[in-house]
């Protein structure tokens, strides 16, 4: 339980932190939780249970559409359509996860990408549901009776929930679903004589990083105010995929952190424009060539080298 | 009544025969040990047991009950096992991946595990004072939260024996715990495995698979002898040392060491070139310097022993000569020429080949693919590589009937084999080996001995780095002593070998020749 109450301690602080920095740096922040979110279930998919997908942009679109559609088409409560979403987000993921289960690698990758561009196809065909290939926009909406949402208040609930997403899934690693998905990363074999059930075991891991997705992909919805066919394209998914190779690949939820912040929140924050493709690329290759493990990795190593030093030095 | 019974079991792969009609029964309360040649089928025996193998025909019956074994329900049923190869998990720290061993046992979800809801922290509590209870039991003493890759070998075996202690199995399975571990370190494992057949009250058994006969014999209550995929011989270890058939198979005490064809040496070595001179080298990894000023001079055509306990440096020596490992200081000479600032690619192709200890051969490919991948570089005609692969399939007969058949299916003698192969191939002029007869049976041993003394005698400069003093003895002209990372002694290897201190002191070797302990 304390690992939970020093999350909420640190969302809230996040939050109030967003709460009084001004509107354009806190819309970023509110950005980068969201992209924080998506790294995340794909760290969760790829670094922990080892298998790459491509599909984080399809099941945020999920998440964005499925919110928007059950607001506005059926007209139901916020209380009920994002619970609602996120479990057709998990049910997806599952059944993504069912098909890939005996896949690996490229041909994994493949499948994955081949759900983005129906997901495409549907939300450019959808009609009623797709705003007819335009997108749907987020229809004015009261929070038990509190108030209508303000920016502001979407701002703060992106930041406190990604800190909360990020609490959750450290809890997850850290526990015995945690350990049964590095094992079956490293070892299926072995994870299998451990009582492992691979198949739903991966499934689960599915699941699991659809939900986030699809979660990441409401609070994207609310942010923006609207859903449009080009924010879940392939091109939204390899973003997400290399700030999760910047971030590390010991499956940490510090790396989920930093590379969205290299790759997205910095390059916007100080106004880089075009050279934002010029980091982007560059600061893929530099990780690989200098940083295998990812900036989480190279961050635990200079820790670790400067506690040994500083100790070297007061022992002098 | 029998704990487990394997009945007339056949399995084969692809045309190859691993298991054919081999029986099996381990009593409750005993400690079982499973000995035979390499590619007896043992792991295999092992593999059907655990479920991840379906024998072609054949009954399995576990405490009385027909047993078709999953591998995800083993835990469960009380079966728990080790790999030969390691299996830690490297991401997770030494407690973790003792923790994962109490997976079976478990049954919270995703959100129960995520929110860390009540049932979740109690599960984790008790899987964790488990963990600590099994890891004491096991007598590990590292630090619980040590990264696994900091872990020395026998760290890493007590973690792997812990974590498939954690459901509290009935039958365990260790297929070869002792492998790479030194004398002191086998001792310390026996008295384990001992401590738990006696904790089990008669209830519990375990299983031994392992190369390290004489620890068998020693060790187990009973013992089965397997050759070629069936069973030769039950019974106690008495009984089965005596058993003609085994000794014929596989001990061959009779045979054994009878063939030493050490190669002529004409010219005295004193006056032949130097080929590698190392000078004051020091290398390590990271942080931690493992070699200290290590000097050694390696004359064309000798075959020199390094000597030494596990963690001495003898592999960080090779490493470092091969280019792998950059030095911190000293230098190494090949030829005359300095080295130890190119890249492996420009030694291996300056003419130094190794055959590392993990055996680097090519699951997936064949073994003539396996070949052509390490001829990178010859630039042969077609006719050359041909004439290169008959006089490798002339020299290596085993290999010449499998040139198709995958790395993967090879036995582990095969693929030693096949990993030497491999460098020789390049024709280089001197030969590095590291620890080539871990995990060996000792006919397949004696096969690398000889091998050894053929290419020394065509001229061929050998290094080997090798724990097991025995069979380098007849082999080497010169030896070297390593302990901590420096040369303790050099000269004739067996005089290094007689000085009874040195190897007390520093071959690990059993007590038992000289000392009343």
């Amino acid at each position: 339980m304390r690992i939970i109450l020093i999350g909420l301690a640190v969302a809230a602080v996040a939050s109030g932190v967003s709460a009084i920095i001004p509107p354009y740096t806190g819309f970023l922040t509110a950005q980068l939780a969201v992209i924080v979110i998506a790294v995340a279930s794909l760290n969760l998919l790829g670094n922990v249970a080892g298998m790459l997908s491509l599909a984080s942009a399809a099941f945020m679109g999920l998440g964005g559409y499925g919110v928007l559609i059950f607001l506005t088409i059926y007209g139901l409560p916020l209380i009920v359509s994002i619970p609602l979403t996120l479990i057709i987000g998990f049910v997806f993921g599952w059944i993504m996860g069912l098909i890939a289960v005996r896949l690996s690698g490229i041909s994994l990758a493949i499948v994955t990408f081949g759900f983005v561009q129906v997901f495409q196809v549907f939300v450019k065909q959808g009609g009623a549901f797709s705003g007819d290939g335009y997108g749907l926009i987020l229809p004015p909406v009261e929070i038990l009776g509190i108030g209508p949402l303000t920016p502001r208040i979407i701002s703060l609930t992106c930041v406190f929930t990604a800190a909360m997403v990020l609490v959750f899934t450290l809890a997850l690693t850290r526990s015995r679903i945690g350990r049964a998905w590095f094992a079956i990363k490293e070892n299926p074999i072995a994870a299998e004589m451990q009582g492992v059930n691979l198949l739903s075991m991966r499934a689960k891991a599915f699941a699991t990083s659809g939900a986030m997705a699809s979660l990441a992909g409401i609070l994207q919805a609310f942010l923006l105010g609207i859903t449009n066919p080009s924010l879940y394209t392939v091109d939204a998914s390899i973003s997400h995929l290399s700030m999760m190779v910047v971030g590390g690949s010991s499956g940490s939820v510090a790396g989920s952190v930093l590379g969205p912040v290299v790759l997205y929140f910095l390059p916007e924050f100080f106004h880089l424009g075009s050279y934002r493709e010029i980091l982007y690329g560059g600061a893929l290759l530099l990780t690989l060539a200098l940083a295998p493990q990812g900036l989480a990795g190279a961050s635990k190593y200079l820790g670790r080298y400067l506690v040994s030093t500083s100790r070297n030095w007061m022992r002098r | 009544m029998a704990m487990l019974t394997l009945t007339d079991i056949s399995l084969s792969f692809g045309g190859v025969k691993a298991l054919s009609n081999m029986n099996l029964a381990i009593e409750p309360g005993t400690l079982h040990g499973l000995v035979g040649p390499n590619g007896a089928g043992k792991t295999t025996a092992m593999n059907v047991i655990s479920g991840l193998v379906r024998p072609n025909t054949g009954r399995m019956a576990f405490k009385g009950e027909a047993f078709r074994p999953k591998p995800h329900k083993l835990a469960s049923q009380g079966l728990s096992r080790t790999f030969q190869a390691s299996a830690i998990i490297e991401s997770l720290d030494a407690l973790q991946n003792v923790m994962f061993g109490g997976y079976s046992s478990t049954r919270s979800g995703i959100l129960s595990c995520s929110l860390r809801m009540p049932g979740a922290v109690k599960e984790e509590r008790a899987i964790r004072a488990r963990a600590e209870e099994v890891l004491e039991q096991v007598g590990y003493r590292g630090s619980k939260e040590a990264r696994t890759a900091d872990l020395s070998t026998w760290q890493r075996r007590q973690v792997e024996i812990a974590r498939a202690l954690m459901p509290n199995p009935q039958l365990l399975l260790l297929d070869e715990p002792a492998a790479g571990l030194t004398a002191g370190e086998i001792e310390t494992l026996k008295i384990l495995m001992l401590n738990l057949r006696d904790q089990g009250k008669g209830r519990n058994s375990i299983l031994l698979i392992e190369h390290n006969v004489p620890l068998v014999f020693t060790l187990c209550d009973t013992v089965t002898a397997m050759a070629s995929g069936r069973d030769l011989a039950h019974g106690t270890p008495g009984e089965v040392r005596g058993h003609p058939e085994v000794i014929n198979s596989y001990l061959g005490e009779g045979t054994r060491r009878k063939v030493r064809t050490i190669a002529k040496i004409e010219v005295p070595l004193t006056e032949k070139p130097v080929v590698l001179a190392l000078d004051k080298v020091s290398a390590g990894y990271g942080a931690t310097t493992v070699l200290h000023g290590i000097t050694m001079q390696v004359r064309l055509g000798e075959t020199v022993a390094l000597f030494g306990p596990n963690g001495a440096g003898k592999s960080t020596l090779l490493n470092t000569i091969i280019g792998q490992r950059p030095t911190i200081s000293g230098t190494v000479h090949y030829q005359g020429k300095r080295i130890d600032h190119l890249s492996v690619q420009k030694i291996v192709r300056s003419g130094i080949g190794i055959v590392p200890q993990g055996r680097a051969v090519l699951e997936r490919q064949s073994v003539e693919d396996n070949l052509l991948v390490s001829s990178t570089g010859l630039r042969l005609s077609k006719r050359e590589w041909r004439e290169r692969l008959d006089e490798i399939f002339a020299q290596f007969q085993s290999l010449a009937h499998r040139r198709k058949s995958l790395g993967a299916s090879l036995s582990g003698g095969e693929r030693q084999m096949l990993a030497i192969a491999k460098v020789l191939v390049r024709r280089p002029s001197v030969l590095l080996l590291d620890e080539p007869s871990i995990g060996l049976a000792p006919t397949i041993v004696d096969e690398v001995q000889r091998l050894v003394a053929d290419l020394a005698a065509k001229g061929l400069t050998v290094i080997i780095g090798e724990q097991s003093v025995d069979w380098v003895l007849p082999v080497a002209t010169r030896a070297y002593a390593i302990a901590a990372g420096q040369v303790v002694a050099e000269g004739s290897p067996s005089a290094l070998s007689n000085a009874d201190t040195l190897a007390d002191r520093y071959l690990g070797r059993q007590p038992s020749s000289h000392c009343g302990q």
